[in-house]
Order: C-alpha cells, then sequence, then structure tokens
C-alpha cells in the first residue's frame, strides 16, 4: 500500500513538476517504483496466499490478468518467490526451472523466472557470509552459487540466474563488491562479466538513485564508471545500467531520450550503450512477444531540434533495436542462448559464431 | 494473532536491525546508505521474513552432493595439514592479490626505468662514497584501477677483490661464485645485525627496585639494525598444495634458487629494526616526534623476483638478487602508512659482478603514494574502553563486549582522523599554498621524506653486510660456516 501511495503521488507531482525535464524524472521514478512493487511485492500483487509448494505453473497463470509490462515484473517477482518457498520448505532448491512441473509454462516467462530465481538463490548464499569471513569462505560461497544456478536453471537461461549475483551484491552487501571481483576472477572470467551487469542493474534500483532528486537518475552513469576497478567491469557495469533503465522505462522512450542527451559523451565513448539498448530489447521480445511499447521504442524519435541528439538516437537507439530484432534475436532463439545477453559482449561476433557452428554442424 | 505480531512488530524491528548492520561494515558512504534502504526494503517486503533469524544466518545449504562437483578448490582447502589459524588465512588469502599488483609494478618498472618516469628527481647524496640513487612519481595501472606510485632507485659500489693485476681475472670469476652463494642462499638470513653494546659485568648484584633508578651502572641494551627475515608459508610447485614451515626452520630461509623450482613462491616475514616515525611540527631546529616503532610486513616471493644469471653481458660475470611483493596487514594500526600497510609495493635487491670483479648492487622500491599517514581513531565508544581498560587490565572490553558491539553500531560518520595530512591540509588552506610553496609543508615533502628514510636503511642495511660477507673465507664451503649463518641467527 504503501507503494502504492507513493506511485500515486509521484504521479500528482509529475502534472505540477513545471519543464519537460522534470516531468521526464518523475515519470521515470514512478516507472521504477511500479516495477520494484511488482517484484517485490508480487505476493499481494497476484493476491497469492503464502502456501509453500504451490506450483509454478498455478503461480504464473495468475499473470494472465495483467497487462504485458506489469506481466514481464510480476512474473520476475514469481521467480524470486516460488525459489523462496523451497528455502522455507527446509530444502536447498533443486531444479526449480528444469523440472517437469516447468514443461508447460511459455516460453516467454523464462528469462524473468531465471531472473527472480537467480536473486534469491543468491542471497540465501550470500547471507551465509559472517562479518569476518576469510575471503576463502567468499570464494566457497561463490562456487556453491553458481552450482545452485546449474542445478536450478535451464542451460539457455543460466546467464539470467548469475547475474542476479551483482544486483544483490552491490545493493543488499555492497561491502562485498570487491572480493566477489576479485574471487571471481579466479574462478571463471566470464562469471566476471555477469556480476558487474548485475552490478550496473543494482546502481539503477539503488536507493540513492532511485528518488527524483539530487540528480537522480542521471549520476548513475558516473557510478557506474566509477565503482567497477577495470575496464570489463565498467563496460558491463553501464551495460547494465541501461538494460535496467531500457526495460524499466520501456512505455516512455523519452526517459531513455533524456539519458542519451545528458551523458551523450560518455554513452558514446564505447558500445556499452548500444550493448545495453539491443540486449534488453532482445529480452523483452523474448518476455513479450509482438509488444506495443516494443514497436513504439523502436520507432520513437526526439522531439528536439537538437541534430547531434537526433542522429545519436538513430545510431545509439534505433539502430540498436533493428539490429536486436531482426539480427540477434533469430539466432540467439534459435541456439537457445538468451543468457548470454546478460553480459557485456560483441553481439554480432556471437551471433556470427552460433550461426558458424550451425554451418559446420550442417556441412 | 501470531502473524500479526510477525508483520507489526518482528518485520519491522528485523528489517532495522537488518539495516544497521551495515554500520559494522567499513564501506563508502553512499553504497552504505544503499545497502541499508535496500536491505530496510526487502526485509518489509520480503513473502517471508527472511533475515530474522539475522541476516548472516545460516540457510541449510550444506546439502550432501551439493559441492561434490565443485571443481575449483579454494586456497584453504589446499592447506597441508590444515593446520592454519585465522591469522594464517588471514595472510594467505591476500598473497595472490599482492603478488598480482608485485608483478604489474616489477613489469612497469622494467619498462620505465631509467627514464620513462613522469615525474624523476633527486633523493640523497652520500659524500666521497660511491652510490647514487634518485626518486619518483608516477602512475601505474593495475588490474584493480589506477595506482599513484611513488619510489627509488639506489646503486652503490659493494666490494671488489683485493688482488695482483695478474690473477684479476680468477679473482673475479671466484667472486662471481662466491657472491651467486651469498645472495642466493644467505643474504636472507644474515641480513639483521647487531650494533657493538656495552659490556655489562655479568657478576654484579641484583639491586632491589627502589634503588634501581638511582644506579650509573649499564644495563644490558641490544640495538639491532637492518632486516631480520623469517619464512612462514609457501606453495608447492608441483601440486599448488599450501604449508607452512615447521616450527624452528623460520630463520633458516630457503635457498632462492629454490623458488621457481620447488616452491611456487613463499611468504616471509621481514622485521625493520631502528625504525622511528618522526614528524617535526614547527620546523628542523623545532621539537620532534619520534616514535619507535616495531615495524614488520609479510612479503612474498616468487621466479619473477629471483635473479640469477652468469655472464649476462661481456662486461659482466654475474647478476644475482631477489625481490619481494609486500602483503597488506590485515590490521591496521596507529600508522596508516609504512611497511604492512602499503597496499601494494615491491623492493628488488640485485647485485652485479663485473668483468673486473667489482661487485655493485642497485636496490629498487615502487609503492603507492600514501592517502594518509596516520590513524587516530574518533570512535568514543572505542576511546572510553580503552581508557576503562587501562585502568581494568582489559577486562571491561571482556565484560562488556556486548555493550561495546551495541553502541559501535551507532552511526559515526567519520571513522578515523589523520592529523598530519589534517595539519599540511590546514596550514596550506590558511596560508594560500605558501606553507607548501615556501616552507615545504605539504604532502610532496613528506613522501621524499619517507623515500629518504627507506634510502637509508637500505643503504644502512648493506654497509652491515658487508662485515657479514667479508668474514667468511668462502661461502662456498657450508662446512666451515658458522652456526649463526647457516641457522640465520646473525642477530
Amino acid at each position: 500500500m504503501a507503494f502504492d501511495l507513493m506511485q500515486l503521488s509521484a504521479g500528482t507531482i509529475e502534472l505540477l513538476v513545471p519543464g519537460q525535464e522534470g516531468r521526464v524524472i518523475w515519470q521515470e521514478f514512478r516507472n521504477k517504483l511500479e516495477a520494484f512493487n511488482l517484484f517485490e511485492n508480487v505476493d499481494s500483487a497476484l493476491d497469492l496466499t503464502w502456501k509453500p509448494g504451490l506450483p509454478l505453473r498455478q503461480l504464473v497463470k495468475k499473470t494472465e490478468a495483467l497487462d504485458t509490462y506489469r506481466t514481464v515484473w510480476a512474473t520476475e517477482g514469481l521467480g524470486h518467490y516460488h525459489t523462496e518457498m523451497c528455502w522455507e520448505h527446509g530444502r536447498v532448491p533443486h531444479s526449480v526451472i528444469t523440472n517437469d512441473d516447468v514443461r508447460g509454462l511459455p516460453a516467454a516467462t523464462m528469462t524473468a523466472l531465471h531472473a527472480g530465481m537467480g536473486l534469491s538463490l543468491a542471497n540465501r548464499l550470500l547471507k551465509t557470509i559472517e562479518i569476518r569471513s576469510p575471503e576463502a569462505r567468499i570464494y566457497d560461497v561463490l562456487v556453491q552459487f553458481i552450482e545452485l544456478c546449474r542445478n536450478n536453471a535451464q542451460p539457455g537461461y543460466l546467464g539470467a540466474t548469475y547475474e542476479a549475483l551483482g544486483l544483490v551484491i552491490r545493493n543488499l552487501y555492497p561491502q562485498l563488491v570487491q572480493v566477489v571481483d576479485r574471487q571471481l576472477q579466479r574462478i571463471d572470467e566470464n562469471q566476471v562479466g555477469y556480476f558487474w551487469h548485475g552490478v550496473g542493474r543494482g546502481i539503477y534500483f539503488a536507493p540513492t538513485n532511485f528518488l527524483p532528486f539530487n540528480n537522480a537518475p542521471w549520476r548513475a552513469v558516473e557510478m557506474s564508471q566509477r565503482e567497477p576497478p577495470h575496464e570489463i567491469g565498467r563496460l558491463n557495469a553501464l551495460a547494465g545500467l541501461v538494460w535496467a533503465l531500457v526495460l524499466v522505462n520501456i512505455r516512455h522512450p523519452q526517459v531513455l531520450e533524456m539519458l542519451l542527451k545528458r551523458h551523450r559523451n560518455e554513452l558514446t565513448k564505447s558500445d556499452a550503450f548500444s550493448n545495453g539498448v539491443s540486449s534488453s530489447i532482445l529480452i523483452w521480445r523474448d518476455s513479450t512477444a509482438d509488444d506495443s511499447y516494443l514497436s513504439a521504442l523502436c520507432q520513437h524519435q526526439p522531439e528536439s531540434s537538437d541534430m547531434t541528439l537526433v542522429e545519436l538516437w538513430n545510431q545509439q537507439v534505433l539502430q540498436a533495436c533493428r539490429d536486436a530484432l531482426h539480427r540477434f534475436y533469430p539466432v540467439l532463439k534459435e541456439h537457445d542462448c538468451l543468457g548470454e545477453v546478460f553480459r557485456y559482449q560483441s553481439l554480432p561476433a556471437l551471433v556470427a559464431r552460433l550461426q558458424k557452428e550451425r554451418t559446420r554442424r550442417v556441412t | 494473532m501470531t502473524g500479526f505480531i510477525d508483520e507489526v512488530v518482528k518485520r519491522p524491528l528485523c528489517a532495522v536491525f537488518s539495516a544497521m548492520e551495515m554500520f559494522n561494515e567499513s564501506i563508502r558512504g553512499g553504497q552504505g546508505i544503499d545497502g541499508m534502504f535496500s536491505r530496510f526494503a526487502h526485509v518489509m517486503a520480503s513473502p517471508t521474513i527472511c533475515g530474522c533469524n539475522g541476516p548472516m544466518s545460516s540457510p541449510s545449504v550444506s546439502q550432501p552432493g551439493l559441492m561434490e562437483a565443485k571443481s575449483i578448490e579454494s586456497p584453504a582447502s589446499r592447506a597441508i595439514g590444515g593446520e592454519f589459524t585465522n591469522e594464517d588465512e588471514l595472510i594467505l588469502e591476500r598473497v595472490e592479490a599482492a603478488l598480482a599488483d608485485g608483478r604489474v609494478l616489477k613489469r612497469w618498472w622494467d619498462q620505465t626505468y631509467p627514464d620513462r618516469f613522469a615525474e624523476k628527481f633527486e633523493l640523497q647524496r652520500v659524500f666521497n662514497r660511491p652510490a647514487n640513487s634518485f626518486g619518483f612519481f608516477d602512475q601505474v595501472r593495475l588490474n584493480r584501477g589506477p595506482l599513484p606510485v611513488m619510489g627509488n632507485f639506489q646503486d652503490m659500489f659493494y666490494d671488489q677483490p683485493r688482488t695482483p693485476t695478474n690473477v684479476r681475472q680468477e679473482a673475479a670469476a671466484w667472486m662471481r661464485d662466491q657472491l651467486r652463494e651469498f645472495v642466493l642462499r644467505y643474504f636472507m638470513r644474515v641480513s639483521a645485525f647487531r650494533q657493538p653494546e656495552v659490556y655489562v659485568e655479568s657478576q654484579r648484584p641484583d639491586l632491589p627496585g627502589y634503588l634501581e633508578r638511582l644506579s650509573w651502572c649499564s644495563e644490558p641494551s641490544i640495538l639491532r639494525q637492518g632486516f631480520g627475515f623469517t619464512q612462514h608459508y609457501y606453495k608447492l610447485r608441483d601440486t599448488g598444495q599450501i604449508g607452512k614451515f615447521p616450527a624452528g626452520s623460520e630463520s633458516v630461509i630457503v635457498d632462492l634458487r629454490e623458488i621457481g623450482e620447488k616452491y611456487e613462491w613463499i611468504v616471509v616475514k621481514v622485521r625493520i629494526f631502528d625504525f622511528a616515525f618522526r614528524f617535526k611540527l614547527l620546523g628542523t631546529n623545532g621539537p620532534e616526534l619520534s616514535i619507535p616503532l616495531a615495524e614488520q610486513s609479510y612479503l612474498v616471493l616468487s621466479r619473477e623476483f629471483i635473479l640469477n644469471e652468469d655472464d649476462p653481458t661481456p662486461h659482466s660475470l654475474g647478476r644475482y638478487g631477489f625481490g619481494y611483493a609486500f602483503i597488506q596487514d590485515p590490521q591496521q594500526g596507529l600508522i596508516g602508512y609504512g611497511p604492512g600497510q602499503f597496499s601494494a609495493a615491491i623492493e628488488l635487491i640485485n647485485f652485479e659482478v663485473s668483468h673486473n670483479g667489482e661487485i655493485r648492487v642497485a636496490m629498487v622500491f615502487v609503492v603507492n603514494r600514501p592517502e594518509r599517514i596516520a590513524n587516530i581513531s574518533l570512535n568514543p565508544v572505542d576511546w572510553s574502553f580503552r581508557l576503562a581498560d587501562l585502568f581494568s587490565f582489559g577486562l571491561t572490553s571482556r565484560i562488556f563486549a556486548p555493550v561495546k558491539d551495541t553502541l559501535e553500531m551507532i552511526p559515526n560518520s567519520v571513522d578515523s582522523f589523520d592529523p598530519v595530512y589534517g595539519f599540511v591540509s590546514l596550514v596550506n588552506t590558511l596560508s594560500a599554498n605558501q606553507a607548501a610553496q615556501q616552507l615545504c609543508i605539504s604532502r610532496e615533502q613528506l613522501e621524499k621524506d619517507f623515500l629518504a628514510q627507506h634510502f637509508t636503511q637500505h643503504y644502512v642495511t648493506l654497509v652491515g653486510s658487508l662485515l657479514t660477507w667479508r668474514q667468511i673465507p668462502d661461502w662456498l664451503n657450508s662446512a666451515a660456516l658458522p652456526e649463526w649463518v647457516v641457522l640465520g641467527r646473525s642477530s
């Protein structure tokens, strides 16, 4: 109820705030609040009673009454909720999204369910770390996390589950960010990418960037470049941040436009921004099939006389949308590799590699 | 009813406690606030009241089989014998990171020496002695980000054969063999030494306590100089097993030629004798604050830092030496910078024998520039308990530990204060930087003073080691070596 009240108040303030930028900031705040509320309070949003063991199929069915936007966030909440129920049942989750019960679930729910499950797995394991735990203990927990993800996720969506670690650590256990980065480098380089992508997503949802004051959410860009200690981290954090911003504000392209306008120099230094846009479009496409919000975003044009901004929008957003929907998505879907987009990497190179492998198999 | 109490009382309390746990973490302001609010919101909105059993409570994740497929082992799980204490583990878990930083610093040095430093300056002059040196400031890109560094290079004459010219060549070859053995096998065992001490008559009767203070009789006192190395941990090259050197063998530093062959790395501890922190508030003629410190630091030596080259160039008969990366001490003391407190540092000590038998030593030191010099706690709880402990022989902290823990959870915007850099900032602010420009009251000056002190200590150590090197007629005749050399009990 508190979240509903906040959303309502934000909506009222948005109407009263003068200037385009002020209204966009308040709109962004409302969107973030709505997405967060649907995820965290999925039980009240879907009127679920706390019954450990309720089949996932039944839970997912309850989202049918929601519109596409709310369905995506509620489904991620369900992934988290369902995994929490397993823990509360006194058992370590196993085959949460690979068992027979899941077979009848719509493919569109998979990404969000895996992402939600990852959040629960990460949080439950990280709770076992004590204040003065040596790094060897943290290393063991990370290995356990990876193992749990493999035991519970479908191979094609593993990336969605891995990436949740970064979000949980950035916002609930920020003291562990650097040590986890160090330990993941010892375990697997790819895990470092997923981790920082999740940290970028966490920075977007961080409380200090949540409220529409103090230059939020725009200063999150600076944080995504300041917090990681290396280039891979910075690229992933920026891609993750942009990813979260696109998905949360997919109904309001002017938020993304404002971000590009405010940070055009930082955002065009690398391809992390366009990677974040492409990856989030891919995931939204997979989670909603043919969605009107997606079409609107991919046709949006800035109402601005700033020709540099219009050009940037065309290059960085519209081109990224076209590539995502027509070049990348069909190949990634066919090869069951959507989890790969949960970290920064060259999507053209990934797609080319997959196509090459297919050609090799055929010949 | 239980559900109502859970929601109205237990959940908000849990949320508050969960958020307050962030006070126990040393974390930057913004991230700490994020952590607090995220935890609060998460516990308040979560479908279960998880976190009430303590956010650090342990879910039952240790189900059989969960870890069976684990293909990667942690360093601790590779320990030999499993006899490591918590302190051992805290040191060991820092080894690889220190080594990684050390390797980057060494590579950077190899690429930058002699004249590609961002800023190079004169450091020390040694009158009528064949030695030279310089200091530098620069920036190194470590794996974890850019690091401002400073350091110094010092090169000095060590020894030469005193032989007729017609046997010079043979003497030079003999010096080379001697030096190789001395540097790679014995130097670290004998690099600490005692200064001459006043003779004290052992027959003198003990005085009663009240008379002792009036006595003019000489008291036994030990004045050590140089560096005292002891070895503690190792990693075997073949198996990757990590172990602890047996008790009693700490001073018998392994032959450095075994590093890279038998050992992947070894960790040693160095005690730096005659190290004092000096600070003059009122100029060179004013009173000086001098705090003698028992400084020590853990170091890691790996193959990259060992130099063992015969005939490397036509003018050189051999180069032998060793180096190490510094491991940052897990504990933070009063002094925020110095041995044990460096976040990344290396030292290289390399000897070279020229074709005529002359031996020179080159020493390189690269270290992070200090962010603070001293750590004075600003925590009133900490002060009160320290004071109470003083009068209760430490009982207060033990008895009231839970109270102390709770009080320390109260937020405190500033944990500690650096009076040295605080003073530098204050006087420069008040004097519009004239203090730095005219009186050299600046961070840069303090950094140069540190480097100068580093130079002096290494100079003294090398000069001191020369006496040891000369008093042994044949370093290759191990059977004839005195026991204090073999066992590393030089001081």
